[in-house]
């Protein structure tokens, strides 16, 4: 039993909801199309069998298997990333130059000190505090020669330039003329290069530690969807495509599914 | 088509490498919701593998070179077929030996009788 055109577009619409990787997301379409088709089948009516399938497919397992996908990719960076951090606290924990001091120190004092210096080593303390700074938000401008406080717009509860409604900003707007470079503010991997409604062509990055940078109203995507990006790399042209005004890049910084203010 | 699993999580898990290895080598090419179904086949409904360990996997072995994806207009919509690789089929067989020989050390280590 084959599914007909709208009915296809049902299970699409459905997917198109929840922030999935466009290749993910084509191959589910398959997936649950090919489960409603063996429920209709055995004789169940459409809308039962797609009633039964989304609700199986409910928004947290896609995303669940969406990040798990992710993950297996990003597998081997998080590993090396992870090396980096660890030889570094132990680099610290060693500390060359603490230790020289204390056996400069020790051999300076009387022996009845010496046994007390060692536990006087307060080194350790710093490892902590270093290794959570390690994995920070993207810092960087997207924009050459504009610092992410130079925003016309900024982070925040503000009036839309087009409807007029008093609505969350969820990022900062910076003007530049049409054409001007857009770097990737982190290292990462592209997640979405396309048009997206209202935001005009958009490019949306995932890096490390639940990390996601979204760029908006650009006028050409350079990257494509699962490219790896450095730091500093050219990643589009500032547009003025979607619902805006003027040249402008619209710059986003997500958190485990929330904006927060990239200044 | 949920229920429960017959065999453990932990035992589907160890084994699916080879089991989705071995059914594309058997089968050259495949997509997810068809080796789903497949492999209940085979194994009369004991052996259930879920898409949330299935998808990974097949994600990851395509990362390792060891399949490759076709995509296919289907239905009108688009089927992504795994093909195994050369690379595919050879760690096919050398996780499938493997396999044989764990099979033989458990019988003796659980002293299971065969009949």
């Amino acid at each position: 039993m084959q599914l007909a055109n709208e009915q296809i577009q049902t299970v699409q619409h459905y997917l198109m909801g929840i922030r999935l990787s466009a290749e993910l997301r084509e191959e589910l379409l398959d997936h649950l199309c090919c489960e409603i088709e063996t429920a209709l089948t055995s004789g169940q009516s459409f809308d039962t069998a797609l009633q039964k399938t989304l609700s199986n497919w409910n928004q947290q397992r896609l995303r669940r298997l969406n990040n798990s996908i992710l993950f297996t990719k990003y597998q081997p960076m998080f590993l090396r990333f992870t090396a980096i951090a660890a030889s570094l606290a132990l680099l610290l924990w060693i500390n060359p130059f603490q230790k020289e001091n204390a056996t400069a120190h020790a051999l300076n004092t009387p022996a009845t000190e010496q046994a007390v210096a060692p536990t006087a080593n307060p080194a350790p303390l710093t490892i902590p505090i270093l290794a959570s700074d390690i994995i920070e938000r993207p810092t960087a401008s997207p924009l050459r020669g504009m610092a992410l406080t130079d925003a016309h717009s900024g982070f925040g509860m503000r009036r839309h330039p087009i409807t007029k409604k008093l609505l969350m900003h969820r990022g900062i707007d910076l003007v530049a003329p049409l054409g001007t470079p857009v770097y990737a503010t982190a290292n990462g991997q592209v997640i979405f290069a396309g048009p997206n409604g209202d935001n005009g062509i958009q490019v949306r990055i995932a890096h490390e530690g639940g990390y996601t940078t979204v760029y908006n109203h650009l006028q050409e995507a350079l990257v494509k969807e699962f490219d790896v990006v450095n730091l500093g790399a050219q990643i589009a042209k500032v547009g003025n495509t979607g619902a805006s005004t003027g040249p402008h890049l619209h710059y986003e910084i997500w958190h485990n599914d929330e904006a927060i203010d990239p200044c | 088509m949920y229920n429960c699993p017959m065999y453990s999580r932990e035992l589907v898990k160890g084994t699916l490498r080879s089991v989705v290895l071995r059914l594309l080598d058997r089968e050259g090419r495949m997509y997810g919701y068809q080796m789903n179904k497949r492999v209940g086949e085979l194994s009369e409904g004991n052996y259930q593998l879920t898409e949330g360990a299935l998808y990974p996997l097949l994600h990851k072995l395509v990362k390792d070179g060891l399949l490759i994806t076709e995509s296919e207009k289907v239905n009108g919509r688009a089927r992504r077929y795994y093909r195994i690789t050369e690379a595919g089929r050879e760690a096919a067989t050398a996780q499938r030996e493997e396999f044989q020989r764990f099979f033989f050390t458990m019988r003796r280590l659980l002293d299971l009788q065969m009949d």
